[in-house]
């Protein structure tokens, strides 16, 4: 008869759980999303080695070196060196911390798909414009080569200081100082949003070499040539590519010979990342703890509030013979009735939310993907969580209101 | 359904004091009989009636339904023989106060096991035969205490009980309300033949009564 779904309170309490529901519902979409991405990152990039050390660390020696002597091999049909450091850019009298990327143009745009998408380090780079000089001339006569003074920058950059191609930025590191003039731009999602912006604030492409130089990657403290790097991308022949066995043997000879680094297939980056961002998933699945305790403890008080108000009630109920499973199923299926409510209203109010968590963030990178994915997969799985949640503690006021004790016929305070 | 209380003892401990409600009671109440149990505050009556009806267990002694001990037989069980056999009248009626009258009157209907049609049948025809058909749909706060009251016996008749339990049925009731309450619950003893046991402390009540039971002390006189 749900006697416990009567009343005015029935409404602002199907809306606060549906509120605390929208929550738990938006954090597994942000984690879907970011588990598709992870998925995308990988399965779209180009590479199908990379050879490197650990994240964002320059520790590679040789990077020019190792590369050409890859791209000799017969199994290879490109081998091009990535160094990322973060440098200083001064840019309208601020002083401004920036990813810096230091590629070889010719050999990275073979790493870019059709719609000039790179993907970096797990982060995508939609890339505009391109160098105008190919190759890398500062590395020549061991970094005395000439500067091609060419920057690509981030579009935020552009957008939060008027900057056009032709603008002049000075990019400062350990190794000095140099004035660059920007040859165009590029989107990506590296900064634009969370933790990495807090401290960076955009990034750039320029010629390795170059970036080696100002960052100290190029030279030891003795001054002798160490050519340092974060990876060497590579791609295999398509003879090796679309044989399994033979590229997984070729891989086994890559990692025998180059045992001090890491020499990992997009698979292989997957998992490593993946372990990575399941801290970010533990971090939104606590969120979605949090909020969904907050809704579900809110509707247990309210349910401790009615069972007390109509405590007098139920003691005659079972006066009259109302068995107590009949009294716990009346209070625990009107806790459920009022879950599974809020969770169904939740969901239109989630698309919208997850709507403008998309548009948001696509508006600030400038980047098509999704930071949120509502599909029917979380949506049954938030259902699992909150309601399985929720149901699993109703069982408390079934429980309280079960054992409300039988009153007699006179006075229903008066307790046996 | 024959009733039968075997020298019934029922005792309260209240801290260090032990109170004796009921003290060695016999009685015995036949089918169809109209009864009402008189005496003064604290005689027992309402512990008396908590016997008749198994809403508690005495002490010492016995209770048989139609000769079967049910003395010791465990709670839920008891419940279901409360719903089966018996109708309860409460003084302060005590309807569920958010549902409507139809859904209090159909509420033990549900809970024995009916379907939902059939109970909303049977508790419409309930109203209907206490008189309050036309208010059916109203809250019991929107309800006049007689109103209640009627409402309150249509819910204890819900799955056709043999013994009517009315502890002072009258007692928050005007005396024109009073008088069609009780009416109400002889009609119910004459024409459907229930055992009906009234609880009241007023003379001209019990006098309508064919048998009167006193009590004093917890002993019946």
């Amino acid at each position: 008869m749900w006697i416990f779904l009567r009343g005015h309170r029935v409404y602002p309490t199907l809306l606060a759980v549906a509120l605390s529901s929208v929550l738990v519902i938006s954090m597994f979409s942000v984690s879907e999303a970011l588990k598709r991405s992870v998925e995308e990152r990988y399965s779209e990039s180009e590479e199908d080695v990379l050879i490197t050390t650990r994240h964002l660390h320059n520790g590679i020696v040789g990077a020019h070196k190792i590369s050409q002597e890859l791209e000799r091999e017969e199994n290879i049909s490109i081998a091009t060196p990535v160094a990322i450091s973060i440098a200083t850019a001064h840019i309208s009298g601020d002083s401004i911390p920036l990813i810096g990327v230091g590629v070889i143009p010719g050999g990275i745009e073979r790493f870019m798909d059709n719609k000039k998408t790179l993907y970096l380090s797990g982060q995508r780079l939609v890339i505009e414009d391109s160098f105008s000089v190919k190759g890398d001339p500062h590395y020549k006569g061991n970094y005395t080569g000439e500067w091609t003074g060419e920057i690509l920058l981030d579009r935020v950059l552009k957008e939060k200081y008027g900057l056009e191609r032709g603008s002049t930025v000075s990019i400062g590191g350990p190794g000095g100082s140099r004035n660059f003039t920007v040859t165009g731009f590029f989107s990506t999602s590296l900064t634009g949003g969370g933790v990495v912006s807090y401290y960076v604030k955009g990034a750039f492409l320029m010629h390795l070499s170059e970036l080696q130089d100002i960052m100290d990657l190029a030279r030891d403290k003795k001054g002798n040539v160490v050519d340092r790097c974060w990876g060497i991308l590579v791609k295999v022949n398509e003879g090796i590519a679309s044989n399994p066995t033979l590229f997984k043997k070729y891989v086994e000879e890559l990692k025998m010979r180059y045992p001090f680094y890491k020499v990992l297939t997009p698979e292989e980056r997957f998992e490593r990342v993946d372990e990575q961002y399941s801290m970010v998933r533990v971090f939104s699945f606590s969120i979605s703890f949090i909020s969904a305790s907050s809704g579900i403890l809110f509707l247990l008080g309210i349910m401790y509030i009615n069972i007390q108000q109509l405590g007098q009630h139920l003691r005659i109920l079972k006066a009259i013979g109302v068995s107590n499973i009949d009294i716990f199923l009346e209070v625990y299926f009107s806790s459920l009735a009022i879950l599974t409510a809020s969770f169904l209203l939740s969901i239109p109010i989630s698309y919208f939310v997850v709507g403008y968590i998309n548009d948001y963030f696509v508006s600030s990178t400038g980047i098509e993907v999704l930071y949120a994915v509502l599909n029917s997969v979380v949506v049954l799985k938030s259902f699992a969580f909150f309601v399985g949640f929720g149901s699993a503690l109703s069982i408390l006021p079934a429980v309280k209101a079960m054992r409300t004790r039988l009153a007699g016929v006179r006075d229903p305070l008066k307790r046996w | 359904m024959k009733i039968e209380l075997r020298n019934v003892w029922k005792e309260y401990q209240m801290g260090d004091v032990t109170i004796t409600a009921l003290k060695n009671v016999s009685v015995t109440f036949n089918p169809g009989e109209l009864v009402s149990i008189t005496g003064p505050s604290g005689s027992g009556k309402t512990t008396m009636l908590n016997m008749i009806g198994c809403v508690d267990k005495p002490t010492r002694g016995r209770i048989l339904l139609d000769g079967r001990d049910v003395t010791n037989i465990p709670l839920d069980r008891l419940a279901h023989l409360r719903l089966k056999r018996f109708g309860f009248v409460f003084q302060r009626f005590y309807l569920l106060p958010t549902l409507t009258a139809l859904q209090n009157v159909m509420f033990p209907i549900l809970k024995a096991g009916t379907p939902r049609g059939d109970a909303k049948r049977r508790a419409e025809e309930l109203l209907e035969s206490v008189g309050m058909g036309d208010r059916k749909n109203h809250l019991p706060h929107q309800l006049s205490g007689g109103e209640q009251q009627r409402v309150a016996i249509a819910r204890a008749l819900a799955n056709n009980p043999d013994v009517i339990l009315a502890d002072e049925p009258t007692g928050e009731l005007d005396s024109e309300s009073g008088r069609k309450v009780i009416d109400l619950l002889i009609s119910l003893n004459k024409k459907m033949g229930k055992s009906v046991i009234i609880v009241t402390h007023q003379e001209e009540i019990s006098n309508r009564c064919r048998r009167r039971i006193r009590l004093k002390d917890g002993r019946i006189l």
